[in-house]
Protein backbone atom coordinates (compact mmCIF):
# COMPACT_ATOMS: atom_id res chain seq x y z
CA UNK A 1 0.00 0.00 0.00
CA UNK A 2 1.51 3.29 -1.09
CA UNK A 3 1.92 5.99 1.51
CA UNK A 4 -0.11 9.15 1.27
CA UNK A 5 1.15 12.66 1.86
CA UNK A 6 0.41 12.63 5.60
CA UNK A 7 2.16 9.29 6.14
CA UNK A 8 5.16 10.41 4.13
CA UNK A 9 5.38 13.62 6.12
CA UNK A 10 5.27 11.78 9.46
CA UNK A 11 7.90 9.29 8.30
CA UNK A 12 10.21 12.04 7.10
CA UNK A 13 9.86 14.10 10.27
CA UNK A 14 9.43 11.23 12.75
CA UNK A 15 12.14 12.39 15.19
CA UNK A 16 10.70 15.91 15.38
CA UNK A 17 7.44 14.44 16.73
CA UNK A 18 9.32 13.31 19.84
CA UNK A 19 10.59 16.80 20.54
CA UNK A 20 7.41 18.86 20.21
CA UNK A 21 6.68 19.30 23.89
CA UNK A 22 8.97 20.16 26.74
CA UNK A 23 8.66 18.67 30.20
CA UNK A 24 10.73 18.48 33.38
CA UNK A 25 12.45 15.14 32.94
CA UNK A 26 14.60 15.75 36.04
CA UNK A 27 11.45 16.01 38.14
CA UNK A 28 10.23 12.65 36.84
CA UNK A 29 13.67 11.17 37.56
CA UNK A 30 13.67 12.60 41.11
CA UNK A 31 10.26 11.03 41.77
CA UNK A 32 11.43 7.77 40.23
CA UNK A 33 14.57 7.77 42.38
CA UNK A 34 12.63 8.49 45.56
CA UNK A 35 10.34 5.52 44.81
CA UNK A 36 13.34 3.27 44.31
CA UNK A 37 14.93 4.63 47.51
CA UNK A 38 11.71 3.96 49.43
CA UNK A 39 12.17 0.32 48.57
CA UNK A 40 15.76 0.49 49.78
CA UNK A 41 14.54 2.08 53.02
CA UNK A 42 12.14 -0.81 53.55
CA UNK A 43 15.09 -3.16 53.07
CA UNK A 44 17.20 -1.32 55.65
CA UNK A 45 14.24 -1.18 57.99
CA UNK A 46 14.02 -4.94 57.80
CA UNK A 47 17.76 -5.16 58.54
CA UNK A 48 17.35 -2.81 61.50
CA UNK A 49 14.40 -4.77 62.85
CA UNK A 50 16.30 -8.04 62.38
CA UNK A 51 19.28 -6.58 64.25
CA UNK A 52 16.97 -5.40 67.02
CA UNK A 53 15.35 -8.81 67.32
CA UNK A 54 18.79 -10.40 67.51
CA UNK A 55 19.75 -8.04 70.29
CA UNK A 56 16.55 -8.77 72.21
CA UNK A 57 17.28 -12.51 72.01
CA UNK A 58 20.90 -12.02 73.04
CA UNK A 59 19.81 -9.67 75.80
CA UNK A 60 17.38 -12.29 77.05
CA UNK A 61 20.05 -14.98 76.95
CA UNK A 62 22.45 -12.70 78.72
CA UNK A 63 20.01 -11.98 81.54
CA UNK A 64 19.19 -15.67 81.86
CA UNK A 65 22.89 -16.59 82.05
CA UNK A 66 24.04 -14.10 84.66
CA UNK A 67 20.89 -13.80 86.72
CA UNK A 68 21.60 -14.99 90.24
CA UNK A 69 25.30 -15.69 89.57
CA UNK A 70 27.06 -12.46 90.24
CA UNK A 71 25.09 -9.44 91.19
CA UNK A 72 28.09 -7.13 91.54
CA UNK A 73 27.73 -4.27 89.12
CA UNK A 74 30.67 -3.66 86.90
CA UNK A 75 31.17 -1.45 83.90
CA UNK A 76 32.84 -2.31 80.62
CA UNK A 77 36.15 -2.99 82.27
CA UNK A 78 36.26 -6.43 80.68
CA UNK A 79 36.75 -5.06 77.15
CA UNK A 80 40.05 -5.63 75.37
CA UNK A 81 41.92 -2.67 73.92
CA UNK A 82 40.85 -3.59 70.40
CA UNK A 83 37.22 -3.97 71.43
CA UNK A 84 37.33 -0.63 73.19
CA UNK A 85 38.71 1.00 70.04
CA UNK A 86 35.95 -0.53 67.92
CA UNK A 87 33.32 0.58 70.37
CA UNK A 88 34.74 4.13 70.58
CA UNK A 89 34.83 4.35 66.79
CA UNK A 90 31.20 3.31 66.51
CA UNK A 91 30.15 5.68 69.29
CA UNK A 92 31.95 8.52 67.49
CA UNK A 93 30.15 7.63 64.26
CA UNK A 94 26.74 7.48 65.95
CA UNK A 95 27.43 10.81 67.69
CA UNK A 96 28.38 12.35 64.37
CA UNK A 97 25.11 11.19 62.79
CA UNK A 98 23.15 12.46 65.80
CA UNK A 99 24.84 15.85 65.42
CA UNK A 100 23.98 15.89 61.69
CA UNK A 101 20.30 15.18 62.46
CA UNK A 102 20.29 17.89 65.16
CA UNK A 103 21.89 20.41 62.79
CA UNK A 104 18.93 19.99 60.42
CA UNK A 105 16.64 21.49 63.09
CA UNK A 106 13.89 18.94 62.57
CA UNK A 107 11.38 17.60 65.01
CA UNK A 108 12.22 13.93 65.60
CA UNK A 109 8.50 13.35 66.27
CA UNK A 110 7.98 13.77 62.51
CA UNK A 111 9.69 10.41 62.10
CA UNK A 112 7.56 8.32 64.45
CA UNK A 113 8.68 4.90 63.22
CA UNK A 114 12.37 5.78 63.36
CA UNK A 115 11.91 7.37 66.77
CA UNK A 116 10.33 4.17 68.11
CA UNK A 117 13.20 2.10 66.74
CA UNK A 118 15.77 4.41 68.29
CA UNK A 119 14.03 4.21 71.66
CA UNK A 120 13.89 0.43 71.41
CA UNK A 121 17.60 0.32 70.67
CA UNK A 122 18.38 2.60 73.63
CA UNK A 123 16.54 0.19 75.92
CA UNK A 124 18.58 -2.70 74.59
CA UNK A 125 21.78 -0.71 75.02
CA UNK A 126 21.05 -0.31 78.71
CA UNK A 127 20.38 -4.01 79.05
CA UNK A 128 23.41 -5.19 77.11
CA UNK A 129 25.92 -2.74 78.53
CA UNK A 130 24.60 -3.05 82.09
CA UNK A 131 26.92 -5.77 83.29
CA UNK A 132 29.36 -6.67 80.60
CA UNK A 133 32.01 -8.36 82.71
CA UNK A 134 29.63 -11.03 84.00
CA UNK A 135 28.70 -12.28 80.56
CA UNK A 136 29.87 -15.76 79.67
CA UNK A 137 30.30 -15.25 75.93
CA UNK A 138 31.94 -11.84 75.72
CA UNK A 139 32.82 -12.08 72.06
CA UNK A 140 29.19 -12.55 71.08
CA UNK A 141 28.14 -9.68 73.25
CA UNK A 142 30.77 -7.39 71.77
CA UNK A 143 29.47 -8.26 68.29
CA UNK A 144 25.92 -7.55 69.42
CA UNK A 145 27.01 -4.27 70.89
CA UNK A 146 28.69 -3.23 67.66
CA UNK A 147 25.61 -4.31 65.74
CA UNK A 148 23.57 -2.12 68.03
CA UNK A 149 25.67 0.93 67.17
CA UNK A 150 25.53 0.06 63.49
CA UNK A 151 21.72 -0.23 63.59
CA UNK A 152 21.47 3.08 65.36
CA UNK A 153 23.76 4.75 62.83
CA UNK A 154 21.71 3.33 59.96
CA UNK A 155 18.44 4.61 61.42
CA UNK A 156 20.00 8.05 61.83
CA UNK A 157 21.20 7.88 58.22
CA UNK A 158 17.68 7.02 57.10
CA UNK A 159 16.34 10.02 58.99
CA UNK A 160 18.95 12.21 57.24
CA UNK A 161 17.96 10.73 53.89
CA UNK A 162 14.27 11.46 54.55
CA UNK A 163 15.14 15.05 55.51
CA UNK A 164 17.19 15.51 52.31
CA UNK A 165 14.38 14.02 50.23
CA UNK A 166 11.91 16.43 51.80
CA UNK A 167 14.25 19.37 51.12
CA UNK A 168 14.72 18.20 47.53
CA UNK A 169 10.97 18.13 46.92
CA UNK A 170 10.53 21.55 48.46
CA UNK A 171 13.19 22.89 46.07
CA UNK A 172 11.44 21.26 43.11
CA UNK A 173 8.10 22.71 44.17
CA UNK A 174 9.67 26.18 44.30
CA UNK A 175 11.11 25.69 40.82
CA UNK A 176 7.81 24.61 39.33
CA UNK A 177 5.36 27.01 40.91
CA UNK B 1 32.37 9.01 35.82
CA UNK B 2 28.92 10.00 34.66
CA UNK B 3 30.05 10.68 31.08
CA UNK B 4 31.58 7.20 30.77
CA UNK B 5 28.10 5.75 30.36
CA UNK B 6 27.04 7.93 27.46
CA UNK B 7 29.01 5.89 24.96
CA UNK B 8 28.51 2.37 26.24
CA UNK B 9 26.48 -0.11 24.23
CA UNK B 10 23.00 -1.30 25.11
CA UNK B 11 24.04 -4.70 26.45
CA UNK B 12 26.64 -3.28 28.85
CA UNK B 13 24.22 -0.58 29.91
CA UNK B 14 21.60 -3.19 30.79
CA UNK B 15 24.17 -5.21 32.78
CA UNK B 16 25.28 -2.12 34.67
CA UNK B 17 21.68 -1.22 35.45
CA UNK B 18 21.04 -4.72 36.72
CA UNK B 19 24.02 -4.49 39.05
CA UNK B 20 22.34 -1.44 40.62
CA UNK B 21 24.59 1.21 39.09
CA UNK B 22 22.60 4.43 39.43
CA UNK B 23 24.67 6.29 36.81
CA UNK B 24 23.82 3.59 34.26
CA UNK B 25 20.15 3.74 35.27
CA UNK B 26 20.13 7.49 34.75
CA UNK B 27 21.82 7.04 31.36
CA UNK B 28 19.20 4.50 30.28
CA UNK B 29 16.48 6.90 31.41
CA UNK B 30 18.08 9.83 29.53
CA UNK B 31 18.36 7.81 26.32
CA UNK B 32 14.70 6.92 26.11
CA UNK B 33 12.73 9.36 28.25
CA UNK B 34 12.03 11.96 25.55
CA UNK B 35 10.62 9.52 22.99
CA UNK B 36 8.65 7.60 25.62
CA UNK B 37 7.11 10.77 27.02
CA UNK B 38 5.78 11.68 23.57
CA UNK B 39 4.55 8.13 22.91
CA UNK B 40 2.49 8.32 26.11
CA UNK B 41 1.42 11.91 25.54
CA UNK B 42 0.02 11.17 22.07
CA UNK B 43 -2.20 8.52 23.65
CA UNK B 44 -3.29 10.30 26.80
CA UNK B 45 -3.00 14.00 25.85
CA UNK B 46 -2.68 15.50 29.36
CA UNK B 47 0.91 16.40 30.20
CA UNK B 48 0.67 15.79 33.96
CA UNK B 49 -0.90 12.35 33.38
CA UNK B 50 1.80 11.57 30.83
CA UNK B 51 4.51 12.42 33.39
CA UNK B 52 2.88 10.15 35.99
CA UNK B 53 2.62 7.31 33.50
CA UNK B 54 6.19 7.88 32.37
CA UNK B 55 7.36 7.50 35.97
CA UNK B 56 5.26 4.38 36.45
CA UNK B 57 6.57 2.91 33.19
CA UNK B 58 10.22 3.44 34.09
CA UNK B 59 9.67 1.88 37.53
CA UNK B 60 8.41 -1.20 35.65
CA UNK B 61 11.34 -0.99 33.24
CA UNK B 62 13.92 -1.12 36.06
CA UNK B 63 11.95 -3.80 37.91
CA UNK B 64 11.54 -6.03 34.84
CA UNK B 65 14.92 -5.35 33.23
CA UNK B 66 16.18 -8.73 34.43
CA UNK B 67 13.58 -10.31 32.13
CA UNK B 68 14.75 -8.41 29.03
CA UNK B 69 16.13 -11.11 26.74
CA UNK B 70 17.21 -8.91 23.85
CA UNK B 71 14.69 -10.42 21.40
CA UNK B 72 13.79 -6.86 20.39
CA UNK B 73 15.75 -3.66 20.82
CA UNK B 74 15.76 -2.18 24.30
CA UNK B 75 13.91 0.86 22.95
CA UNK B 76 11.15 -1.30 21.50
CA UNK B 77 10.87 -3.24 24.77
CA UNK B 78 10.61 -0.04 26.82
CA UNK B 79 8.07 1.35 24.35
CA UNK B 80 5.85 -1.72 24.83
CA UNK B 81 5.96 -1.21 28.60
CA UNK B 82 4.99 2.45 28.18
CA UNK B 83 2.15 1.59 25.80
CA UNK B 84 0.81 -1.20 28.03
CA UNK B 85 0.99 1.01 31.12
CA UNK B 86 -0.88 3.79 29.31
CA UNK B 87 -3.52 1.41 27.95
CA UNK B 88 -4.11 -0.05 31.43
CA UNK B 89 -4.63 3.46 32.76
CA UNK B 90 -7.04 4.33 29.94
CA UNK B 91 -8.99 1.14 30.53
CA UNK B 92 -9.11 1.84 34.27
CA UNK B 93 -10.56 5.33 33.86
CA UNK B 94 -13.01 4.80 31.03
CA UNK B 95 -14.41 2.23 28.69
CA UNK B 96 -12.03 1.79 25.85
CA UNK B 97 -13.82 0.28 22.89
CA UNK B 98 -12.58 -0.37 19.41
CA UNK B 99 -15.48 -0.91 17.06
CA UNK B 100 -15.01 -2.47 13.66
CA UNK B 101 -16.54 0.18 11.45
CA UNK B 102 -18.33 -1.90 8.83
CA UNK B 103 -21.38 0.26 8.19
CA UNK B 104 -19.47 3.41 7.48
CA UNK B 105 -17.95 3.93 4.13
CA UNK B 106 -14.25 4.02 4.79
CA UNK B 107 -12.80 5.93 1.96
CA UNK B 108 -9.22 6.76 2.58
CA UNK B 109 -9.49 10.42 1.76
CA UNK B 110 -5.94 10.78 0.67
CA UNK B 111 -6.55 13.68 -1.66
CA UNK B 112 -3.71 16.11 -1.99
CA UNK B 113 -4.44 18.78 0.54
CA UNK B 114 -3.68 22.35 -0.27
CA UNK B 115 -2.37 23.17 3.20
CA UNK B 116 1.18 22.91 4.50
CA UNK B 117 1.76 20.13 7.01
CA UNK B 118 3.53 21.05 10.24
CA UNK B 119 4.81 18.84 13.03
CA UNK B 120 3.35 20.92 15.87
CA UNK B 121 0.00 21.24 14.09
CA UNK B 122 -0.30 17.49 13.55
CA UNK B 123 0.74 16.90 17.17
CA UNK B 124 -2.07 19.16 18.40
CA UNK B 125 -4.62 17.73 15.96
CA UNK B 126 -3.93 14.16 17.13
CA UNK B 127 -4.89 15.20 20.68
CA UNK B 128 -8.38 16.13 19.48
CA UNK B 129 -9.16 12.73 17.97
CA UNK B 130 -11.55 10.27 19.66
CA UNK B 131 -9.69 7.90 21.97
CA UNK B 132 -10.04 4.66 19.98
CA UNK B 133 -9.01 6.14 16.65
CA UNK B 134 -6.22 8.13 18.26
CA UNK B 135 -4.64 5.07 19.86
CA UNK B 136 -4.70 3.02 16.67
CA UNK B 137 -3.46 5.95 14.60
CA UNK B 138 -0.64 6.59 17.06
CA UNK B 139 0.45 2.96 17.16
CA UNK B 140 0.43 2.64 13.35
CA UNK B 141 1.51 6.05 12.11
CA UNK B 142 3.94 7.16 14.82
CA UNK B 143 5.12 3.98 16.54
CA UNK B 144 5.39 1.89 13.40
CA UNK B 145 3.42 -1.18 14.51
CA UNK B 146 1.75 -3.35 11.88
CA UNK B 147 -2.02 -3.88 12.06
CA UNK B 148 -1.48 -7.50 13.15
CA UNK B 149 0.68 -6.26 16.03
CA UNK B 150 -1.84 -3.58 16.98
CA UNK B 151 -4.56 -6.23 16.97
CA UNK B 152 -2.43 -8.22 19.40
CA UNK B 153 -1.66 -5.26 21.68
CA UNK B 154 -5.26 -4.05 21.86
CA UNK B 155 -6.85 -7.47 21.71
CA UNK B 156 -8.95 -6.54 18.68
CA UNK B 157 -9.35 -7.89 15.14
CA UNK B 158 -6.88 -6.83 12.50
CA UNK B 159 -9.75 -5.48 10.40
CA UNK B 160 -10.81 -3.30 13.36
CA UNK B 161 -7.31 -1.87 13.57
CA UNK B 162 -7.37 -1.08 9.84
CA UNK B 163 -10.79 0.54 9.91
CA UNK B 164 -10.02 2.56 13.04
CA UNK B 165 -6.79 3.72 11.42
CA UNK B 166 -8.52 4.96 8.26
CA UNK B 167 -11.18 6.62 10.37
CA UNK B 168 -8.48 8.25 12.53
CA UNK B 169 -6.57 9.47 9.51
CA UNK B 170 -9.67 11.00 7.93
CA UNK B 171 -10.61 12.70 11.20
CA UNK B 172 -7.06 13.97 11.54
CA UNK B 173 -7.21 15.56 8.08
CA UNK B 174 -10.51 17.24 8.96
CA UNK B 175 -9.05 18.47 12.23
CA UNK B 176 -5.99 19.85 10.45
CA UNK B 177 -8.13 21.67 7.91
CA UNK B 178 -10.27 23.18 10.65
CA UNK B 179 -7.22 24.25 12.67
CA UNK B 180 -5.65 25.89 9.62
CA UNK B 181 -8.96 27.60 8.81
CA UNK B 182 -9.16 28.93 12.39
CA UNK B 183 -5.60 30.23 12.16
CA UNK B 184 -6.71 32.21 9.10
Amino acid sequence: MSKDRLEQFVEKNREAFDKVETFNKELVWARLESKTHSKRISFWKIIAIAAMSLLVILGGLYCYTIMGQNQDFETLAGLTEEQEMQRDEMIRFVNLKEQEVKSKNVDINDFVEFKKELEGLDEIEKLVLGDFSNTVNKEKLVKSMLQYYESKARILELILFEIEKKEKYETFDKEIF
Amino acid sequence: MKNNYQNINEETLVQECLSGNSFAQKELYNRYVQAMFHTILRMIDRKSDAMDLLQESFIKVFKELKNFKGRSSLGAWIKRICINTTLSELKKNSRLEFVDIINIELNDESEEASYELEVSLIHEAVKNLPKGARIVLNLYLFEGFRHSEIADILNIKESTSKSQYIRGKNLLRKELKSMIYEQG
